[in-house]
């Protein structure tokens, strides 16, 4: 039994519930603190190992930072010079496209020049564009020849401009010959 | 889940509750003793203090500064600041009743609604608190049998107003012959028992059941024929438990007296020799809940450690 008035009764009651908190975060504190404590000497322990561990690979450690950066840096050459290698292997010789093109030369066409260029973009296509240009002593020879030339799978692309074949007799030509790398 | 272990390390009185001061009011002085009640050994530290005549008349303080300083040099001498105290017999009302209640939340008001039939005070006026003693459910909702204790607010108020005063926070209020059978009658005895509480000008007559007060009389006697007067109210007594709550003087086991050593014994000696309605009647042991008097001394003279009962009692109640 309690005979306090009710007033009061609130404030003892109050002043529990107060103490249950503080006890309460007080426990809380103090498992955290022990928590702490307890963890340390592993701490120290892992640190330690670390340590030893760092000395054991001291010789695989970073010693030159432009070393490591040309390290870093070998795939692109690597890249670089493998493309060179490409575009070599790639590359066809001057004399085997002429060649490839004088052994569909007809008896009655006559080659005047031959132009040859390397890396040239063509119909948005890179690779060697050689113009051929001549006479031909008949309109139907220099047809045998762009047909030659186009049906050889040699050559991408063939193309005879129109203005070559106005006339019957003795036609200037000059003819583009593309081939893709 | 037993959790005896822990709760020896880790007493929750100890760390959540206050240890508090048990302190009683009489006419004539004011007693308070301290100690740790989760201790088997405790410390014993307790003070009697002599009041100006007139500082307190029939339990009621009339002269707060005299009762601020005997209170000043208790806490000074005790330093601790929480106390539970006794309202002195004159100034409570102590009844059994029973009410009917939809629910048991709904005691409080229904103690409340039948106060004012058994305090003559108007319910605003008055201060009580219960304890339930035997709850029956019906179909209508609950019938419970109650002890009800109640005091005027007024002079409760006055009580913690002298102890704010002087420095203390009062953590509970008991009647005083409540915290006597805190003291005297061992904690779970369920025995039916009269206790007599003999002083000097008057003596308080208490019967109890499972540990609760079910009524108390405060009679004054004084003189040469205090022996004869107190058999006479004690007869009173008697005869009132026969009709309205016993049934039967065989009820009451024995009869535990306590008080001013002098008149104490003198109540034993003469209900001992002229009565044949009580068999067992002795001096009571004011440190029954406190510790095993049989391993250990206490350091309260035992004729001084009567009169302490009340202080005792209030160490003992709990706060909620």
């Amino acid at each position: 039994m309690n005979l306090l008035p009710i007033t009061e009764k609130e404030a003892v009651k109050k002043g529990l519930k107060r103490r249950f908190i503080i006890m309460a975060a007080l426990l809380l504190a103090v498992s955290f603190g022990v928590g702490v404590i307890m963890l340390v000497p592993s701490y120290f322990l892992v640190m330690g190992n670390i340590s030893k561990i760092e000395m054991n690979n001291s010789s695989i450690g970073i010693e030159n930072k432009g070393e490591v950066e040309e390290m870093l840096n070998l795939p692109i050459e690597i890249n670089s010079k493998l493309k060179f290698i490409q575009n070599i292997g790639a590359n066809q010789s001057t004399i085997e496209v002429f060649s490839k093109i004088i052994k569909f030369v007809p008896e009655k066409v006559m080659i005047d020049s031959i132009t040859f260029s390397r890396n040239e973009a063509y119909k948005e296509k890179n690779g060697i564009l050689v113009l051929v240009s001549g006479t031909s002593a008949d309109r139907n020879s220099l047809i045998s020849f762009s047909n030659s030339l186009e049906q050889s799978k040699d050559f991408t692309f063939v193309d005879v401009p129109v203005s070559s074949l106005t006339k019957d007799k003795n036609l200037p030509f000059s003819i583009n010959i593309f081939i893709e790398n | 889940m037993k959790f005896g272990l822990l709760s020896k390390y880790f007493p929750t009185e100890k760390y959540l509750k206050p240890p508090h001061i048990g302190i009683s009011f009489s006419d004539t002085n004011i007693k308070a003793i301290s100690f740790d009640k989760t201790s088997k050994n405790p410390v014993l530290k307790n003070i009697i203090l002599p009041l100006e005549k007139g500082s307190i008349v029939s339990g009621s303080i009339v002269n707060e500064n005299e009762v601020i300083k005997k209170l000043s040099e208790i806490k000074e001498s005790l330093s601790i600041p929480f106390v539970f105290f006794t309202i002195p017999d004159e100034l409570a009302y102590v009844f059994s009743t029973s009410i009917t209640v939809a629910s048991e939340n709904d005691m409080t008001e229904g103690v409340a609604f039948i106060m004012e039939e058994n305090v003559p005070l108007s319910l605003i006026d008055t201060v009580f608190d219960f304890e339930s003693t035997k709850i029956v459910q019906t179909e209508g909702g609950y019938d419970v049998s109650l002890v009800v204790a109640a005091s005027a607010k007024k002079e409760i108020e006055k009580f913690v107003e002298v102890f704010y005063k002087s420095g203390f926070e009062p953590v509970g209020c008991v009647n005083e012959s409540q915290a006597i059978a805190n003291a005297l009658v061992p904690k779970k005895s369920v025995e039916t028992l009269s206790i007599v509480h003999a002083r000097g000008n008057r003596v308080g007559i208490y019967l109890v059941k499972n540990n609760l007060v079910r009524f108390s009389t405060l009679r004054n006697i004084s003189g040469e024929d205090y022996k004869k007067q107190f058999l006479d109210e004690y007869e009173k007594f008697l005869e009132y438990c026969i009709k309205y709550d016993t049934g039967d003087e065989r009820a009451i086991k024995s009869v535990l007296v306590c008080g001013d050593f002098e008149y104490a014994k003198g109540v034993v000696e003469v209900v001992a020799k002229s009565s044949n309605r009580v068999k067992d009647i002795k001096l009571s042991n004011v440190w029954t809940n406190v510790f095993e008097i049989d391993k250990n001394l206490p350091t309260v003279p035992y004729e001084e450690s009567l009169s302490f009962a009340g202080p005792i009692g209030a160490v003992l109640s709990d706060i909620i």
